[in-house]
């Protein structure tokens, strides 16, 4: 059953009632988009128009999840657009309680303090064991985790803040970042996280500024804090603004490390206590850390903050190039909820312009390898992870090892070209044909139920894997495929009816429809 | 079935050498295009090049890095000298005898003059050729403009992404590594399959151009099979990905299936602090890999051209925590039998407070001014507004020569053009 743009949108002004809390925050009436008029609003043109529309329901759940299940699916038919996006924003009431008690016996890093971190990383003389946890964790959530949502935005803000975990002491610190910064407030306010991002072990490290002190200041935190973690390159800051600004993060640092007790600390004799000026700011002398906490404020209050905030979660929600008018109003939610990031989710996820967003956002690399196990929900046993790392580091999306502090691009130029797509086939070649090997089995009478023809199989298919209508020329070339010359409605039964099954799931999980998000 | 250029392709492949290809098609045992194979590696984090090629008798610069500076020739640890004022860091000392053979040459203080500091942005404006941001093509994908589209593999970035240089309405081919770049099925249907994946991409999105890219080009690959080419003449790359892309390039080359651009990155050199420590590998790693490029191609390095680049200099002056930030010139290192080399171009701008652009090395000479002499003189193509649109050029350096070497070194005169 497809909803209708139409019936969307009405169900979703009806439930537009008072929300509940979320996250503490309570749910800003932010869905005051009126419904589109058809032949009226300007919508925005899908990457690839032979494809034809997806139902919003489904561009919901493809920007939210990586992958959904048929049971994910049934869901949130019954719950609804408002009442799906109401239950993954207060995730809480998701059980991960199983699958959270799994990593912490198998992958216990994930839980530990810096302390013991550090403490392991030193007697072992190998500091990666506490990276290797985080991302065996990371994928195991996004292939596990109900809270779908939630593992999305944690993906986007690692990546926003990110911290590349392939050296000491970033790969065991990481850990922390992880858990305290990015889960910590990933669904809760942009200023929190910022704050909690300068005072990160692994960031302190990472950006440099565990040694930026005022007899030589170190300008890459502070560069990096304006141009890719707040204001954006084009946000109004002057090589000026930045040597000041690195000035005011003098003797912010780690202390405890040689102890084995890492604590973020500042050394105050350390710090440059002269006055300073940021952004047309003045910072008075003679004070000490208050002057990096105030340049937070100054850049977490600031426009170009919410602008920037706002069009990165609309290249990551609507497309490559989101319209104006959309980022500004997420801008605007930005600057009148000081941050929220439920409140500016729902005024993306009520718009427009996110209605009619379908096929605009290709699937990074990792969400392409777990989406393709999400939507089959093969058997997966014991050693999958390490098949799903091969892909994925061949395609390089391993979370976490970006070399460079912006993060993952999330962009179709980036991530797509002829080794890509190949990498992207075998992958989904690899599963329906079930030779990645005895840890991942796919189920083939579970995505067939009873089709048995060319005709029955290609639409039975097509709803469960992709979840939309295929054109008819498409739909066409995939029956002549199945048919091999014969009749459409002819039936196979036994070893045929798998194959003709295996290979039409390899092709669907590789044709366009299903490379976009 | 549809008819597609896939299969037009494939019986091309297959009867190579007939009067029907265009020459560029041909399989040979050596590369016959007319052209040189232009190999850009990019360095990406901004190389410390006051590290690599140290001005050391520039008396600014231990004084404006007292720490972390490289010390004069002679000394402990000291620069390996190339000249009365340069010299190489000493890491990068299996490059010297390339330097001193003639087969490698410098050009310092360059880039591109920006009051930009950010990695990203820069990198974006040297690989679009362009003083100012905007959504250009990269300059080798608008080299391509200029010359035509030629081989399937014209063109490669070994990498998992294609490099913005390459990026842009021509065709490019991404590879991870040639192992990878394959269609693994076991279907007996597997033509069938490639078909109607073929059929399915059939719109101009990225995703159906690449698509169809990909199935041209990965059974042309498999009969060509650059893999089966092995290292030559002792040749020893590093086992790091940067050493194997560099190995799988020469493979390429060898293969003779009409490459004409490569592009291999190499990151991490954003040193803000420890570069004493973090710099050695990185640039054994580098120089290894350039050595083994070289040796391993022989005489075919006589029509092959490496170039690198990195997004800017850095901050003359050292840090307090043993680095260095982000600053302006750099340098570029050029290697093969069309460099005119043995020696560091520069205008150099010196390293005195007041000499300093915003406390940076002053770039003194524009990167596109190296980059359209290589491409006039090896690559035939003489469009400098198509290369870099609104650039105009400085006078060249003369750091390469437009006659190919013979295979003893020595010159010959140019083929003539054919195609």
């Amino acid at each position: 059953m497809n909803t209708t743009r139409r019936q969307l949108f009405s169900g979703f002004l009806e439930t537009d009632k008072p929300r509940r809390k979320i996250g503490g925050i309570a749910a800003k009436p932010a869905m005051v988009q009126k419904a589109p008029v058809p032949g009226i609003l300007a919508t925005p043109a899908p990457d690839d128009s032979t494809l034809g529309a997806v139902d919003p329901l489904v561009i919901l759940l493809n920007r939210c999840t990586f992958g959904f299940k048929e049971s994910e699916y049934q869901r949130a038919l019954s719950l609804g657009y408002t009442g799906w996006l109401q239950e993954q924003l207060n995730y809480a009431s998701l059980d991960v309680s199983i699958l959270e008690s799994a990593i912490a016996s198998s992958l216990p890093r994930v839980n530990w303090t810096a302390a013991q971190l550090i403490t392991e990383a030193k007697s072992t003389g190998k500091p990666g064991l506490g990276a290797k946890d985080l991302t065996a964790a990371t994928l195991l959530r996004q292939l596990h985790s109900p809270r779908q949502l939630l593992e999305v935005m944690v993906d986007f803000w690692s990546n926003h803040f990110n911290i590349t975990a392939a050296s000491a002491p970033e790969n065991y610190y990481k850990v922390v970042d992880d858990r305290d910064t990015v889960r910590a407030h990933a669904l809760g306010t942009f200023p929190n996280m910022l704050k909690a991002s300068a005072r990160s072990l692994a960031m302190q490290y990472y950006l440099d500024n565990v040694s930026n002190t005022k007899s030589g200041p170190n300008e890459n935190y502070a560069r990096e804090l304006m141009e890719l973690h707040t204001l954006s390159v084009t946000g109004g800051y002057t090589e000026t603004d930045v040597k000041e600004v690195a000035r005011c993060f003098t003797g912010w640092t780690v202390s405890g490390q040689s102890s084995n007790a890492p604590v973020f600390s500042f050394l105050l004799n350390k710090h440059d206590t002269g006055a300073k000026t940021v952004l047309g700011h003045a910072i008075p002398a003679g004070r000490g850390i208050e002057d990096g906490d105030d340049v937070l404020n100054i850049l977490a209050t600031h426009p170009s903050t919410a602008k920037f905030i706002a069009k990165k979660l609309c290249v990551r929600f609507i497309g490559d190039t989101p319209e104006t008018s959309i980022v500004d109003q997420v801008a605007a939610t930005y600057t009148s909820t000081n941050g929220d990031i439920a409140s500016m989710l729902w005024t993306i996820f009520g718009s427009a312009e996110f209605m009619a967003s379908y096929d605009r956002k290709i699937r990074k690399p990792t969400e392409y390898v777990i989406g393709v196990l999400r939507v089959t929900e093969p058997t997966l046993t014991a050693e999958y992870l390490s098949k799903i790392s091969t892909p994925i580091t061949t395609m390089g999306n391993m979370p976490f090892q970006w070399p460079a502090p912006n993060g993952y691009p999330d962009s179709l130029g980036y991530w797509i070209n002829t080794g890509a797509m190949l990498s992207r086939w075998n992958w989904a070649f690899g599963l329906s044909e079930d030779t990645l090997g005895s840890s991942i089995r796919i189920n083939i009478p579970l995505l067939i139920g009873s089709a048995n023809t060319p005709t029955t199989l290609v639409d039975r298919l097509s709803a469960r894997l992709l979840r939309r209508t295929l054109a008819t020329a498409d739909r066409d070339r995939f029956i002549n495929f199945a048919a091999q010359g014969g009749s459409p409605t002819q039936v196979y039964t036994g070893t045929t009816l798998t194959l003709r099954a295996r290979e039409l799931i390899g092709l669907m999980l590789s044709s366009p429809y299903f490379l976009y998000r | 079935m549809e008819l597609s250029r896939r299969h037009f392709l494939q019986a091309s492949a297959v009867c190579a050498g007939t009067a029907v290809l265009a020459p560029r098609y041909v399989f040979s045992s050596s590369n016959t295009s007319p052209d040189d194979v232009l190999v850009v590696v990019f360095l990406r984090g901004a190389m410390d090049c006051l590290q690599t090629v140290v001005p050391y008798a520039d008396s600014n610069y231990l004084k404006q890095r007292p720490t972390i500076g490289i010390p004069a020739p002679g000394l402990a640890n000291g620069a390996l000298p190339l000249d009365n004022f340069f010299g190489l860091h000493p890491s990068l000392a299996p490059i010297l005898p390339l330097y001193q053979s003639g087969r490698l040459g410098i050009v310092h203080a360059t880039g591109l003059k920006q009051n930009q500091r950010s990695h990203f942005e820069c990198q974006r404006n040297l690989e679009a050729g362009l003083q100012t941001t905007g959504f250009y093509p990269g300059w080798l994908n608008r080299h391509i403009g200029n010359i035509g589209v030629g081989a399937t593999f014209q063109a490669v970035s070994v990498g998992t992404a294609v490099q913005a240089s390459l990026q842009g309405p021509q065709p490019a081919i991404g590879m991870s590594s040639i192992a990878d770049f394959s269609f693994k099925t076991n279907s007996s249907r597997k033509t069938e399959m490639q078909d109607t994946l073929y059929a399915l991409s059939d719109s101009t999105a990225k995703p159906s151009v690449s698509g169809r890219q990909a199935l041209d080009a990965v059974d042309y690959l498999a009969v060509a099979n650059p893999g089966q080419y092995p290292v030559q003449n002792n040749a020893v790359y590093p086992n790091t990905t940067f050493g194997n892309r560099l190995k799988e390039a020469a493979q390429m080359i060898k293969a003779g299936i009409g490459l004409q651009m490569a592009c291999v990155d190499l990151g991490g050199w954003d040193h803000h602090s420890s570069i004493a420590a973090l710099m050695p590998p990185l640039l054994d790693e580098l120089s290894k890999s350039l050595l083994a490029f070289h040796d391993d191609l022989g005489s075919l390095m006589n029509k092959v051209t490496l170039v690198t680049m990195t997004e800017f200099g850095r901050r003359v002056k050292e840090n307090s925590s043993g680095g260095t930030d982000h600053g302006s010139g750099s340098a570029m290192f050029m290697m093969g039998g069309s460099v005119i080399g043995g020696k560091v171009y520069s205008e150099w701008p010196g390293l005195a407070d007041a000499n300093l652009f915003n406390g940076d090395l002053d770039v003194t000479i524009d990167y596109r001014t190296v980059l359209n002499e290589l491409m006039q003189k090896r690559a035939h193509d003489s469009n400098i507004e198509g290369q870099f649109p609104g650039f105009t050029s400085g006078p060249w350096l003369g750091c390469f020569r437009k006659e190919n070497l013979d295979t003893s070194g020595s010159i010959k005169p140019p083929k003539p053009n054919y195609g």
